[in-house]
């Protein structure tokens, strides 16, 4: 907690563009507000974390680091499509779109793992996540236009739920 | 102009260009729920793109960053309002287009709104 708000009064002084000791204290102080709002959440986040950080349960560092890499362009690139995807379905002169929405059953366990996935399904192509069961095991897709709803639950769940699982079980 | 000039002008048009084709979308679509997806996808882009252009038209470090930042930002917070929309009004019961797509959610909330 005291590392995260030493680095949110650095950031603090890299947007002010001034590195003086009153700027360090205002950053600090105003660090110190954001993390007594967001404690609690906080904490169960790195209690979620150590649980992942379990021996055995993830690769080194550099492997780690370069799986980061490859989902954050997957991710840039999943989201270029989307926007293209939506741009070419809004400028049909007839819109003969078929909206619905399907049930995902869900194999990502981890808050943080299915938080990122459905992120990731509202950011791409046609889909918005709608809602999770309560039992975690479902996620519920809103979907722009279903041709097959088959394909488009294989599609997350190999391209987005797979990836997700390698950095999130 | 120089090079990093065109490359901002063209940066901020497609960036433009893809906010326009988003409230195009917003107004075109049948109802609230395919609307969400032409407000939140279409935008993305149109944000991304104004913002790198923003950046590259500074040149330095810092500016860069800080467009990065937002970008990283927005990227962050803009599912999770397109989300909570389309939850909300699906809760309160807003009406979709018809049509003949599946409703796999159609039953599964309790009375209490508990989503088994």
């Amino acid at each position: 907690m005291l590392a995260l708000n030493v680095v949110l009064a650095i950031m603090w002084m890299t947007l002010q563009r001034s590195f003086t000791l009153a700027d360090f204290v205002v950053g600090f102080g105003l660090g110190l507000g954001v993390i007594m709002l967001t404690q609690r959440v906080l904490r169960e986040q790195i209690a979620d974390t150590a649980v992942l950080r379990q021996p055995g349960a993830q690769q080194g560092y550099p492997q780690r680091a370069i799986l980061w890499l490859r989902f954050i362009g997957f991710a840039l690139w999943s989201i270029i499509k989307a926007n293209w995807e939506v741009a070419k379905i809004v400028v049909r002169p007839r819109l003969n779109i078929n909206p619905g929405i399907i049930a995902i059953p869900l194999d990502v366990k981890s808050e943080i793992g299915i938080t990122v996935l459905a992120n990731l399904i509202t950011l791409t192509p046609g889909t918005v996540s709608l809602d999770v069961s309560s039992y975690k095991d479902t996620i519920y897709v809103h979907c722009i236009d279903i041709q097959d709803a088959d394909a488009i639950r294989d599609d997350i769940k190999q391209n987005f739920e797979r990836r997700v699982m390698e950095l999130f079980p | 102009m120089a090079l990093n000039e065109w490359l901002t002008v063209l940066l901020c048009s497609v960036g433009v260009a893809f906010m326009l084709l988003s409230s195009v979308g917003v107004l075109r679509m049948p109802d609230l729920y395919t609307r969400i997806h032409a407000a939140g996808k279409a935008g993305t882009l149109g944000v991304i793109g104004v913002l790198l252009g923003v950046g590259l038209y500074y040149g330095d470090l810092l500016s860069a960053g800080k467009m990065v930042a937002l970008i990283a930002f927005f990227l962050l917070t803009s599912p999770v309002a397109g989300h909570m929309i389309d939850r909300a009004a699906y809760l309160t019961g807003v009406k979709a287009t018809p049509s003949t797509g599946p409703d796999d959610l159609q039953g599964r909330y309790d009375a209490e709104g508990r989503l088994h």
